[in-house]
């Protein structure tokens, strides 16, 4: 029993991380209707950004001792915007260009820049993995066999505030507001006064700095940082938005805790090895069975 | 300059898109590439390799680019056979490789290219083949069950093989479009490998063969024979580079031939709409299943003589990386376009091991073996650019051309 407890801890643990990288792919498909391909990479390169601003505290100065809430707040930081100048960047030049362009070359494009960006820190890390300097305390709550260390608590808790934050931006805020005009339809968003393009962006960048301070916390958490880091968690945060209901975003998020739990659960039944094949099978299922996801609205074929 | 401005012109409304876009391709095709030729024959200081493959790019672009078809083919034809005795080693390994990859090319060019549907676990049908040789062939210390089956019957069982699993992978993924079938396909190459990887494969399927499952996991299989053809041992990647070359003639002219026919028009109905083309009658099932089960035919029949040459196959040779090498392959050099795909393969194969040891040096960035750290970064980079410049590809078909340009056209239509 206490096992299968910890196995649901470990699952919220990295639910929570799929929704939030689930989220970003949903808001950028609700406004471009196209998948970000390259969205795992900006939660690679937050995790990156947060190992060099870790690492250069530890470096030239000891405020990683004596102000550890600090120096993570700025590695936090500075990894959403890493992640946003990164995203903008990826939209002006790989995507705008093709809107109108047959869908196949979006699709590609964004694979190109997936592709780029992981062999460009392949590259600057010469293919070995960096290190995390210890900034979080270490140590936790135990109880029985269940451990909770506290940086578990922190990623947990973590998630569950960007959650928050994302959806009180969506519905209370007037980015927010143009955001799931444009998601609805894009034309008549425009027709009412809103600039297309600007909401675009400010899609993108939501969904970017979501996930890239979830990289910075993640790769804490793994204490290390590598170039592919990204990618199948990328594949594994499409999948929970496609549970979810891809375009909805308490569907990225229950989506996200679904894969995450059922993930972790699975690997008593069928072993450690194949954690990865349950998210695609998952995945095919869904889109096979129900492909508008739980929260999602069947979407009409159009001819 | 009035010819100039006329010429500036013709291009920019033939193409969407900022003019120097084109004008550069056109630029590169009439008056940079022969000036290339001419320097590399004139100039013999540059290094065998790349003064040999330049040559070869440049005669055989323009070979293809000639609509001579029949002598065309076979003045290709004569080249490329005659290729091999003029290189040394390490550019008979470069030939074999490139010559699989168009091989990859062609079949993934059916499914992409043809049929329209974005496939990015083709590497698994190349496992499929390499593994299906590498157990059957291999003797047992080597991992494999060592029965005598001569290569030519196992590339005809691997096609059918191959061909079998694209079904089964085609099924599940029928009503699917675009983007989502894109990363179920990427996931379905990625369980491939994981399987292939997992030394209790066979525990799942319930047989228990030796130590390490069915596929020997990481460790691979090894010790594979070469293939014997008439009693001579084919040996290295010369005597194997021919076998694919045949290979690529005859897949490029079944495809081809398949294209021209009631099912190739089907593809193109489906591609352009798929839901209109169901709507007047095209069976769209049984089209898809056909496209996804020729490519993948091929891809076995690419990894089977893979598998021979290699002499051995790992798990780490079958990762997404192999998909998108061909994916680039295909989309660079042309999308459904055969001759595209082979200068696809030359550019994205060949041109990065020939300037494997080529080095940057601009300004503070110094930057070393372009081609062999790069590469995959040059790549990402190149299907960006051409994404967005030139998304038929550097030799569509007229075609796809047509459509990619049509869609941009109607684009700055409504714009105005």
């Amino acid at each position: 029993m206490q096992e299968w407890i910890q196995l649901f801890i470990d699952g919220a643990t990295i639910g929570g991380v799929y929704a939030v990288i689930a989220l970003g792919y949903t808001l950028v498909y609700g406004v471009l209707r196209m998948i970000n391909f390259a969205h795992g990479e900006l939660f690679m390169m937050g995790a990156f950004t947060g190992y060099y601003t870790l690492n250069g505290f530890e470096q030239h100065s000891n405020l990683n001792d004596s102000a550890p809430e600090l120096t993570i707040a700025v590695a936090i930081l500075l990894g959403m915007a890493v992640a946003v100048v990164l995203a903008v960047i990826m939209e002006r030049v790989a995507y705008r260009p093709l809107r109108r362009a047959p869908r196949l070359a979006p699709l590609i494009s964004a694979i190109g820049v997936s592709i780029f960006l992981r062999n460009v820190m392949l590259r600057v890390t010469d293919a070995q993995a960096q290190v995390y300097p210890r900034v979080f305390p270490r140590g936790g709550f135990e109880f029985g066999d269940v451990s909770l260390t506290y940086i578990r608590i922190f990623l947990l808790s973590l998630s569950v505030a960007f959650l928050v934050l994302l959806y009180v931006f969506i519905q209370r805020t007037k980015a927010g507001m143009a955001i799931r005009a444009v998601a609805e339809d894009r034309d008549t968003a425009a027709l009412m006064g809103i600039n297309v393009d600007r909401t675009i962006v400010s899609a993108f960048a939501a969904g970017a700095a979501l996930a890239g301070a979830s990289g910075v916390v993640y790769g804490m958490f793994v204490t290390n940082a590598t170039s592919d880091m990204g990618f199948i968690p990328g594949i594994k945060a499409f999948t929970a938005a496609v549970l979810g209901g891809i375009g909805s975003v308490p569907g990225a998020v229950a989506g996200g805790y679904f894969l995450g739990i059922s993930e972790s659960l699975s690997t008593k039944v069928i072993g450690a090895q194949y954690k990865d094949v349950v998210a695609f099978v998952l995945l095919v299922g869904a889109l096979t069975l129900r492909p508008w996801g739980i929260f999602g609205k069947r979407e009409d074929k159009r001819a | 300059m009035r010819a100039v401005r006329a010429w500036r012109d013709g291009l920019r409304r033939r193409h969407a898109g900022p003019a120097w876009a084109p004008a550069a391709i056109e630029y590169g095709r009439y008056v940079g590439l022969p000036l290339l030729a001419v320097l590399a024959v004139l100039a013999p200081e540059y290094l065998n390799a790349q003064r040999a493959f330049a040559v070869i790019l440049v005669a055989t672009y323009v070979v293809l680019r000639s609509s001579a078809g029949l002598l065309g083919t076979v003045v290709l034809a004569a080249m490329l056979t005659l290729l091999p005795y003029y290189m040394d080693t390490f550019e008979r390994g470069l030939i074999f490789n490139v010559a699989l990859y168009s091989l990859l090319g062609i079949g993934l060019n059916v499914v992409v290219g043809y049929a329209g549907l974005l496939d990015l676990g083709y590497v698994a049908f190349f496992a499929t083949g390499s593994y299906l040789y590498a157990l059957l062939a291999a003797p047992g210390y080597g991992g494999g069950f060592d029965t005598g089956i001569s290569f030519w019957i196992v590339l005809l069982w691997a096609g059918l093989l191959a061909g079998l699993v694209g079904v089964a992978l085609g099924v599940p993924v029928l009503r699917l479009r675009g983007d989502y079938l894109a990363i179920v396909t990427l996931g379905f190459g990625e369980i491939i490998r994981i399987m292939l990887n997992n030394e209790d494969a066979s525990g799942l399927i319930g047989r228990h063969v030796s130590d390490h499952g069915i596929t020997n996991g990481p460790v691979g299989i090894f010790s594979i024979p070469h293939p014997s053809f008439l009693d001579y041992e084919l040996r290295g990647p010369v005597e194997l580079y021919f076998v694919v070359l045949a290979g690529c003639f005859l897949a490029a002219f079944a495809a081809g031939r398949i294209l021209d026919s009631r099912v190739g028009r089907a593809w193109e109905a489906i591609r352009e709409d798929e839901d209109v083309a169901a709507s007047v009658g095209v069976n769209t099932t049984l089209y898809k299943l056909l496209a996804f089960a020729i490519g993948a035919s091929i891809g076995g029949i690419g990894g089977v003589v893979f598998a021979a040459e290699q002499t051995a196959v790992f798990p780490k040779n079958f990762d997404v990386n192999v998909s998108i090498n061909v994916l680039a392959v295909v989309i660079i050099g042309g999308m459904g376009n055969m001759r595209g795909v082979i200068l696809g393969a030359m550019l994205l194969i060949g041109l990065p091991e020939v300037l494997r040891d080529f080095s940057v040096d601009v300004g503070f960035i110094h930057l070393d073996n372009l081609g062999a750290d790069y590469r995959l970064v040059i790549y990402g980079a190149a299907l960006v650019t051409v994404m967005v410049l030139r998304p038929e590809g550097l030799l569509p078909s007229r075609r796809r051309a047509a459509e990619f340009q049509q869609a941009a056209l109607i684009e700055s239509e409504l714009a105005t």
